[in-house]
């Protein structure tokens, strides 16, 4: 792999920034992106992956923004679509956002970025908590001049030595993630729990961290097989954690990074009850007017709730005149969705919420047929998993022997959470 | 206008390059420069700018630096006093106590590709290789690729190829990959870098501790050693299968066709192999990142079919989503048929047919081909597939009407009571069916399929009174086809309107058409029985 070239361009295919990195193209290349772009998907056949003559664009697409990669030589297009996106990453933790304005307003650190990251077209520190060590959007002196990143004489390459804090602490956040997808008549199609675990370290020193879960596999090894634990599948471990002690006693041991960082992830296949169910009927008179009505339910246990519940209807291109009715939340129609979003800020378990809707058509139809986009919801429950996860302890052992204060969190989300409709 | 507003503009940078409180003021200062840098990958001429360039590269702030070497590295064709200026200032940065200062200047002094630099940098390399910073060691390293594009004598003199070779241990992982990549490029005439036994032990062994990115990177390299032994590849997949359940899936991707190319003689145990990735890959099809799912099912496609069998349990994961974008949604459609078992074929096919109805007209079609597929290959789904294509031709859409006709046309369905049923009802509507490519498609199923239908003749029977305003090919000629067929059938009934068919399209404009009018003149010139043989696969 290497890159020849990496832009940002906006929308309409403008560079907005650009880094030549290997010096081997013409930089102006970039100009018949855009024009092949759409070329293709005039005729439909637009992938990520474009050639022209003996260049190679690999690109991205992110909020309005394309990221492409050039290249000559034979790449491992894998490694440059997941470079493309650890910048977006990267980026996103400099400035919250990733869109046009940013890049303009940050045009120094971007460059600055661009020349970190890659050096001759091969990646070198992508690791954005490092990057900030050096590159920061105040001045830098000499008599400040950074540290170059990590010490080499370091154990791990993924935190550096020296690190003080004057509070020991550390966050833990379970997160499930309900993947879900509905037929439109009724069918559960798919449901998974996707579960991560996420760290905010701040400790001083080197830190050797011990996690203790309800791992079915555990209990059943050491003869608690009884109590209630829960069965992972497809674990996967940030690189701190020493895989061979997992795989002998199941025992998650590691240095962490410093900050923020996904310890674990891991994904649940079994069939569960959906936490929020939404049943819809939807009647449409065509050229005159469409109702919707929607009836709510929460399927989880009553001393449970799910806040700021987002539930997404789509509605036809060309509606008008909304009109709505709903005993709790309220209901907004927006024209950039073509949905009406009904948002429930509490929405206690064992529940059931009815809202309708009522809209105008015109009485000319639409032209091209607009398929029937699935209603999808977004909620968020504190204090609980589907899964039964919990965190039986958090050892932390320095040996310095501070005492240091481990936090833990759960929350259950929606992650792709669709019902089809009729 | 615009030419002279960028000379005052050029003209104004250039004052304030020299003015001391904007020069003062960290935030102004880099702002500045990084407007001169923006002009400069316009392709704009900053020329006129290359002395203050010069000068700031010995600024204390580490991005001005940055930032103007930059600008020097773009103009360094244009001049080569101004290479020679900066070059002292970029040497003696390279013996600076910082190791920031140090990687910078040897960065942008290996980047300035440029004669006058060749034999400094020949001789810091061999001093910054052995540096005691990881950093400048990184930047030293793939510094030496540079100079070899710029002058490969000087590379293979200094013997630089044996320090690399040796760096291969450093400690610094990222230093490790430089080195790989750098002997790559300068080795390529010999065909790159060679991994031997001990290099090859020595990167398995390490890699655990290696980060994402230098991991696919070793595991890429690794596909270089050649095997002592089968069993020597075995050894090796050992030591590096936790890869296979990593959570970046370029390393799982990578790792998957590292272990592909260790069993390249071996091809039965490939299944075995996507066995084994199978969960870790089926777990990134739901993470979002639209292109490397786009990716990872091509790897898929690209398994043999014993190997896909793996991801039919998991054929929930490839539906589509609603905000796919069409490429990722249409490779879906390709592979979704290829998971089908018998238990989840109905759930599968119920899916596709209702991508047959999705307002995108490619995903329509493609969907539509899948049924087709479907119903051509597996065939305890072929009833219900046919069962689909009638519920679909009564669409009241005339895009997802056309697209089925389209497909059906390649179809080999024996039963003609499928096609009474399916075709016969649309002979009414026919005005219904508004584009060429689908108004072809029916004319050629009437032509093989329904001969013998009064209703049928009447579509012909309309066509031919609209033949002037015809504008296609290939519903011209297929039309021709159609109605001789019919002909032959019932040849009575349809004897004029042949007649004055051939006679127009005998007429007409379009090469094609005519030829195949005269074809079609001749071929029944020569008796019924012959064109029967011929059109109606009849043998006489």
């Amino acid at each position: 792999m290497s890159a020849s070239a990496v832009y940002i361009l906006d929308v309409k295919g403008k560079v907005l920034i650009s880094r030549n990195y290997r010096g081997d193209i013409d930089m102006s290349v970039i100009d018949k992106f855009m024009p092949l772009v759409m070329e293709r998907e005039e005729e439909s056949i637009v992938t990520p992956i474009i050639s022209h003559g003996n260049n190679t664009f690999v690109y991205i697409k992110y909020n309005n923004l394309y990221l492409v990669s050039t290249t000559k030589k034979n790449a491992n297009v894998a490694l440059v679509f997941s470079f493309l996106h650890k910048l977006v990453q990267i980026f996103v933790e400099y400035f919250k956002e990733l869109e046009e304005e940013s890049i303009r307003d940050n045009f120094v650190i971007v460059y600055e970025l661009l020349d970190e990251v890659m050096d001759f077209g091969y990646p070198q520190t992508t690791d954005s908590k490092i990057l900030q060590e050096y590159i920061t959007q105040e001045g830098q002196k000499l008599e400040v001049a950074p540290r170059p990143p990590m010490a080499v004489t370091n154990a791990v390459s993924w935190r550096s030595d020296g690190i003080k804090y004057r509070k020991n602490e550390v966050f833990l956040d379970v997160i499930e993630s309900v993947n879900l997808l509905v037929s439109a008549n009724g069918n559960v199609l798919r449901s998974e729990i996707v579960g991560s675990v996420k760290m905010r370290v701040f400790l001083s020193g080197m830190p050797e961290l011990r996690l203790g879960l309800n791992d079915k596999v555990l209990f059943e090894s050491t003869g608690r097989g009884k109590s209630k634990s829960v069965e992972l599948e497809d674990v996967k471990f940030h690189q701190c954690v020493r895989l061979s002690r997992f795989e002998n006693d199941r025992t998650i041991s590691f240095i962490p990074p410093d900050g923020e960082f996904e310890l674990m992830s891991y994904r649940l296949n079994t069939h569960v009850k959906p936490l929020i169910w939404v049943e819809s009927v939807i009647e449409r008179h065509v050229h005159s007017r469409v109702e919707y009505m929607i009836k709510a339910k929460s399927q989880f246990k009553r001393r449970s709730t799910a806040n700021n519940v987002e539930i997404i209807i789509p509605v036809p291109m060309d509606a008008d005149s909304p009109k709505f009715k709903t005993t709790v939340g309220s209901c907004k129609y927006v024209p950039e969705l073509n949905s009406v979003v009904w948002s429930i800020k509490s929405f206690p378990g064992g529940k059931e919420y009815l809202m309708r809707a009522h809209f105008g058509l015109p009485s000319v139809e639409n032209e091209d047929a607009e398929g029937r986009p699935p209603i999808s919801i977004k909620f968020e429950i504190p204090y609980f998993t589907v899964s039964g996860i919990q965190v039986r302890y958090l050892k932390i052992i320095e040996k310095s022997g501070y005492q240091a204060l481990p936090w833990v969190r759960y929350i259950t989300q929606n992650g792709d959470y669709q019902l089809r409709t009729n | 206008m615009a030419v002279h507003r960028l000379d005052r503009e050029k003209t104004v940078l250039a004052k304030q390059l020299q003015d001391p409180l904007i020069m003062g003021d960290d935030y102004q200062r880099r702002f500045l420069l990084a407007k001169v840098l923006s002009y400069t990958n316009e392709g704009e001429d900053m020329y006129m700018l290359l002395p203050s360039m010069v000068k700031l590269l010995a600024h204390p702030d580490l991005c001005v630096k940055k930032l103007a070497g930059e600008v020097l590295i773009q103009h360094r064709k244009d001049t080569t006093e101004m290479v020679l200026l900066a070059i002292n200032t970029l040497v003696q940065d390279a013996e600076e106590s910082n190791p920031m200062i140090r990687g910078l200047a040897l960065r942008t002094l290996s980047s300035l590709h440029h004669e006058a630099v060749t034999e400094h940098l020949e001789r810091i390399l061999v001093k910054t290789l052995s540096d005691r910073s990881a950093q400048v060691r990184r930047v030293a390293v793939l510094a030496c690729a540079k100079l070899y594009r710029k002058s490969p004598s000087s590379v293979r003199e200094a013997g630089i190829i044996d320090i690399l070779y040796g760096m291969i241990r450093d400690p610094d992982p990222t230093v490790v990959i430089n080195c790989l990549s750098a002997l790559e490029e300068i080795l390529k005439e010999e065909g790159g870098v060679v991994i031997n036994k001990a290099i090859a032990y020595h990167l398995v062994k390490k890699l655990q501790s290696f980060p994402t990115w230098s991991q696919v990177q070793v595991l890429v390299f690794l596909k270089k050693y050649s095997l002592a032994d089968e069993e020597e590849a075995f050894d090796v997949m050992n030591a590096t299968d936790f890869c296979l359940e990593q959570n970046s899936a370029t390393v799982v991707v990578t790792c998957l066709e590292l272990f592909l190319h260790l069993l390249r003689d071996l091809p039965h145990l490939h299944a075995e192999v996507f066995k084994r990735s199978q969960a870790s890959l089926t777990g990134h099809l739901s993470s979002g990142n639209v292109e490397l799912i786009y990716f990872i099912i091509n790897v898929i496609l690209g398994a043999p079919k014993e190997a896909q069998a793996n991801f039919s349990q998991n054929f929930h994961s490839f539906f589509c989503h609603n905000k796919d974008p069409l490429y990722l949604k249409l490779k879906k459609i390709e592979i979704l048929p290829r998971l089908i078992t018998e238990e989840n074929g109905i759930s599968v096919l119920e899916e596709l047919s209702l991508y047959c109805v999705s307002g995108s007209t490619d995903v329509s079609l493609h969907a539509i081909r899948a049924l087709g597929l479907i119903q051509q290959e597996k065939l305890f789904l072929s009833e219900a597939c046919c069962k689909k294509f009638q519920a679909l031709i009564q669409s009241s859409s005339p895009s997802i009407v056309s697209n089925l006709l389209q497909v059906l046309q390649d179809l080999e369905i024996a039963e003609t009571t499928f096609w009474e049923n399916l075709l016969s009802p649309k002979c009414q509507s026919f005005n219904t069916i508004t584009d060429d490519n689908g108004r072809a498609a029916f004319l050629y199923l009437l032509g093989e399929h329904l001969c013998d239908c009064e209703d049928a003749f009447r579509v012909v029977e309309q066509c031919v009174d609209e033949f002037d305003d015809l504008k296609d090919r290939h519903v011209k000629v297929h039309l021709l086809d159609a109605a001789t067929k019919m002909f032959l059938v019932h040849p009575f009934e349809l004897q004029g309107l042949l007649g004055s068919l051939l006679e127009m399209a005998a007429a007409d404009s379009d090469l094609e058409v005519k030829t195949r009018a005269c074809f079609l003149y001749r071929l029944l010139e020569s008796g019924a029985d012959t064109a029967k043989a011929v059109l109606l696969n009849i043998p006489t």
